[in-house]
């Protein structure tokens, strides 16, 4: 039996009938429990929940019933993600055992468009960490090299979809998270525009950048799945009205292009500039309207990321206090110590650093020093977008500034790690839809490139991307790895 | 002199004061889950009153409509975009580790309470602002020797106005005036039961005394935990007299929050101003904005009731009622029924209406625990029965009757009456009526000395025996008026 790797291509043949969406299920969860002892891209596999539903779906087809347009395809759902009666641990000891009661948005249009949730995939604890090494249920391994990191926080949603272990991920994207790990791993990762995915039951880390979004092989599947999971959600106040995506995507104008110099001329690293020199031309030779642009205020872009984030997720990880719900200590004197100690015992090295950070940001006499200036660079930044925008439809830049780096690496040097996200965090600050592409490979490590666009205009980015990817065909390149 | 007056001639009083009212919505704050009081532990949540992972605020629209009501009642400035933001501090009661509220953008500002004095006079106390908030759940702490708690989240999320008066309220009697004023008015508008044992009404003070004319504030003290009218006005009592204390002692006032402790008649002090927490407020990022057109302004005004004081007054001088009667009216949303039944009584006065309303028909509503919305006898059946009692073709006894059945489901007050068979007073000629008054007399032997020796209460006993004998129909007050004569002989 030939079982495709492309999620459109599943969904097709599931509806009308060619295949089973029984056997496709199998067959992706035999490769994951193959592959994922040496990548540990999974936290939880629900090997019996996704077969029932697989099964259910069999019946639909042969009862003459559409499942829907994600038929039969198997998805993987970061753990941060509320999923009912599946447990959800956002990579953290605090959440180890928590079950959820209810489904997040997102994952109830999953359901309802025939998909197949295959389990929970491994991430930084609580989306805080661009490697994936934060996670309290170990680190995930790059697909293509497993002595390097596939980037995070959605370590485990890149790594499964490079891997081929499930043909779609949903990522989360609070500075990069989703299209970081997808550079490092050669996928297609997509940041929506802020609003355009609601976040109800999203596990929030901070609250005015997290958006949750696509991971696939290309730029199409990415489609597919931003199509089923956009538009508007009632029980999310900062949900856009009017925000569903069509797909296929249909645009026939020739966007106009504009590359951020100031960024790309940071690029130190030759193979991640390479691939961007080759960007470039590729647009350049396929007759494409390039302007430059600037964006002044990018430089501030990771200081203003890291004390709005911070601040916010300071107030967002207050509810873990071990009263309702999640790890609690085993030994307390008195409610203050039995605060501390299960915070302590529950949360990491990392997430600790950021709620400290957060804490001080917003405590009296430094909270207009650091949160309210930090607002005002943002909006500064946002400004700066939305004038580069006068002149072109999308903007290309790089997605990292070096290919994916060794496990243990940056371990210790949280500002080194925390610079890596410094082109990723301006869409966030921005609220704009991005995107990362495959752009070629520095050896074995997959770089990626990066497309901005308008806000609600995410259709441009995707677009682009699907002229883009056609040239160098790095996204069908498997990751040695897992070759058979 | 009393000691307060000893007080007051040296020093000014200064009391402010913060009142949450708990809203009658039919949804929390940010969540569809219902609210009401005494409920199983446990029963009225859901994942967002809970703060689990990943749920989501949202605003109850119903409960900005309130919030508006109340804004436009007392006068309040609507601001058209106001914020909402997270005040921090760990609490087992509070489920998210912060409580959405309203800080640096409420939805209104200024304003004023009319507050109504005994002797019907009204003072407008000034407002510094009113804004929304969510409620926390409620922690209940064990028996000493118990090593835990138990905490009810029914009430957590539940929707909150916060009324912050200016330090514009001069002793403790005005405070309580004010709270039952502000009481009165919230109930009037129908948006809360303000009930301070229910914690549908819970108010903080603010204190300081400065010396008599001086134009600066002296240093205040908060009490929390004040339950009940008597509360505030015995911890206030017993604040203005320890600052009186501590001032004439020639020391100062420490800044800090009191706790009132009404089993030993005093504050205690919880936390001083260095202990006081960082809320580290910061503007709420779930939620947008709260913009408030001014075309739902307009629209909600048409929907606001005169307020209560405004009704009282114009009940007095339109209908000739007296403040007592207006009162209660007002206070238990009769207003609209008794101006339905004073306008169809031809030729009784409408002073008989209010009686009527504020003895039989409310006695009736709080036995059947009714609303005044839905009263147990229609305008037009009880105008009817009055105007019969004025006429004289119905007794009061027999009129009572008569609105019995009427409450208990019956239609048509003349119908009834002659269904009753009590419809006319006796048509007896006055020497009939005084010879069966005579022979009762003759055969109460008892009854008469009980009367020689100034018990009067035995009236009762003769009137009951005519009123036997006539089956009610005799008119009450003519008999009474015919027993005096002949006893007094």
């Amino acid at each position: 039996m030939n079982i495709p790797a492309l999620a459109r291509e599943i969904a097709d043949q599931v509806r009308s009938g060619i295949l089973k969406a029984s056997d496709v299920t199998e067959y992706y969860l035999d490769k994951t429990e193959k592959l994922n002892p040496a990548i540990n891209a999974f936290i939880t596999i629900d090997r019996e929940g996704a077969l029932d539903r697989a099964r259910e779906i069999d019946s639909m087809v042969e009862r003459g019933e559409d499942p829907g347009p994600l038929a039969g395809v198997p998805v993987g759902i970061k753990d941060n993600i509320a999923t009912h009666a599946l447990r959800t641990t956002c990579g953290s000891r605090m959440l180890e055992d928590w079950v959820p009661p209810y489904d997040a948005h997102v994952v109830r249009r999953l359901r309802q468009s025939g998909a197949v949730i295959m389990g929970k995939l491994n991430m930084d604890e609580f989306a805080m960490g661009g490697s994936g090494e934060t996670s309290f249920f170990g680190p995930t391994r790059n697909p293509h090299s497993l002595e390097h990191v596939p980037g995070g926080s959605s370590s485990g949603s890149a790594a499964a979809v490079a891997a081929g272990m499930v043909p779609l991920a949903l990522g989360t994207d609070t500075g990069g998270s989703i299209r970081q790990p997808a550079a490092y791993t050669g996928i297609t990762g997509m940041k929506p525009t802020y609003g355009r995915v609601s976040r109800f039951g999203l596990v929030a880390f901070a609250s005015s950048l997290d958006q949750i979004g696509p991971m696939a092989l290309d730029a199409q599947d990415a489609a597919l799945l931003l199509s089923v999971i956009a538009g508007h959600d009632d029980y999310d106040s900062t949900s856009i009205r009017d925000s569903a995506l069509i797909y296929p995507i249909d645009i026939k104008e020739k966007l106009r292009i504009g590359i951020a110099r100031n960024m790309l001329d940071s690029i130190e690293h030759s193979g991640v500039r390479a691939s961007m020199d080759r960007a470039i031309s590729f647009f350049e030779e396929h007759d494409y309207e390039i302007h430059d642009i600037t964006l002044p205020h990018s430089e501030y872009g990771v200081a203003v990321y890291h004390i709005l984030a911070t601040s916010e997720a300071s107030s967002n990880l207050a509810r873990y206090d071990g009263i309702k719900y999640g790890h609690r200590a085993k030994d307390f004197s008195d409610l203050q110590d039995m605060y501390l100690r299960t915070r302590d015992e529950g949360f990491g090295m990392e997430v600790k650093r950021r709620i400290m950070l957060g804490t001080y940001a917003l405590s009296a006499g430094y909270y207009d020093a650091y949160y309210t200036r930090a607002q005002k660079v943002r909006t500064l930044i946002r400004q700066d977008f939305a004038q580069a925008f006068e002149k072109v439809d999308v903007i290309i830049a790089p997605m990292t500034p070096t290919p994916a780096f060794r496990l243990g690496e940056l371990a210790d040097d949280p500002i080194s790690m925390y610079l890596m996200d410094s082109f990723a965090v301006q869409a966030n600050m921005a609220g704009l839809p991005a995107l990362s592409v495959p752009a070629g490979y520095d050896g074995s490590l997959p770089v990626g490139l990066q497309i901005l666009a308008p806000q609600m205009k995410d259709e441009y980015a995707l677009r682009v991307a699907m002229d883009f990817q056609e040239a160098g065909q790095w996204h069908h390149r498997v990751p040695v790895e897992v070759l058979p | 002199m009393t000691d307060m007056e000893k007080i007051t001639a040296k020093y000014d009083v200064v009391i402010g004061l913060e009142v949450h009212i708990q809203l009658k919505t039919k949804a929390k704050m940010f969540s569809p889950a219902p609210y009401k009081f005494g409920a199983e532990p446990n029963t009225l949540i859901d994942p967002i009153v809970m703060g689990l992972p990943g749920v989501l605020p949202k605003i109850n629209e119903e409960a900005v409509n309130f919030a508006i009501k109340l804004a436009l009642a007392l006068g309040s400035e609507i601001h058209e975009v106001s914020r909402f933001a997270r005040k921090h501090y760990f609490y087992p009661d509070l489920p998210k580790g912060y409580q959405i509220t309203q800080y640096e953008y409420p939805y209104c500002e200024g304003g004023a309470i009319p507050v109504e004095y005994e002797d019907g006079s009204v003072s407008m106390v000034p407002l510094v602002r009113i804004h929304m908030e969510e409620d926390t759940g409620k922690s209940m702490h064990m028996e000493e020797g118990v090593n835990f708690s138990l905490v009810d989240y029914n009430r957590a999320g539940a929707p909150l106005l916060e009324i912050v008066s200016q330090p514009a309220i001069h002793s403790p009697q005005e405070a309580v005036a004010y709270l039952k004023s502000l009481r009165q008015v919230v109930r009037h508008l129908g948006i809360c039961d303000a009930n301070m044992e229910e914690g549908s009404l819970r108010c903080d003070a603010n204190i300081s005394l400065k010396p008599v004319g001086s134009e600066i504030l002296g240093i205040r003290t908060e009490i929390k935990n004040l339950n009940s009218f008597k509360a505030v006005e015995q911890a206030l009592t017993y604040e203005i007299h320890r600052h009186y204390d501590v001032l004439e002692a020639g020391d100062s006032i420490v800044q800090a929050t009191m706790l009132w402790d009404p089993a030993a008649g005093r504050t205690r002090v919880m936390r001083t101003k260095e202990e006081a927490e960082d809320y580290r407020y910061f503007p709420e990022p779930d939620l947008p904005p709260l913009v408030i057109e001014p075309e739902r302004i307009e629209r909600i005004r048409r929907t606001i009731p005169e307020l209560p004081h405004e009704a009282k007054a114009r009940l007095i001088k339109e209908y000739g009622i007296t403040r007592y009667d207006a009162e209660i009216l007002v206070s238990d949303a009769l207003v609209p029924f008794f101006e339905e039944v004073a306008g169809r009584l031809d030729p009784a006065p409408a002073k008989k209406a209010a009686n009527w309303i504020i003895t039989e028909v409310l006695r009736e509503l709080k036995n059947e625990n009714g609303s005044a919305e839905d009263p147990p006898v229609s305008a037009e059946d009880l105008a009817l029965l009055i105007d019969l009692v004025e006429e004289g073709k119905l007794t009061g006894i027999n009129a009572k009757k008569v609105f019995d059945e009427l409450a208990k489901g019956s239609t048509g007050a003349e119908k009834t009456a002659e269904r009753l068979g009590v419809l006319g007073t006796v048509a007896m000629a006055d020497d009939e009526l005084e010879a069966m008054c005579r022979n009762i007399v003759q055969e109460s032997p008892a009854q008469v000395a009980k009367w020689k020796k100034g018990n009067h209460k035995v009236m009762g006993y003769f009137v009951g025996q005519v009123m036997r004998q006539t089956k009610g129909k005799a008119q009450a007050q003519k008999i009474t008026a015919l027993f005096q004569r002949i006893l007094d002989e």
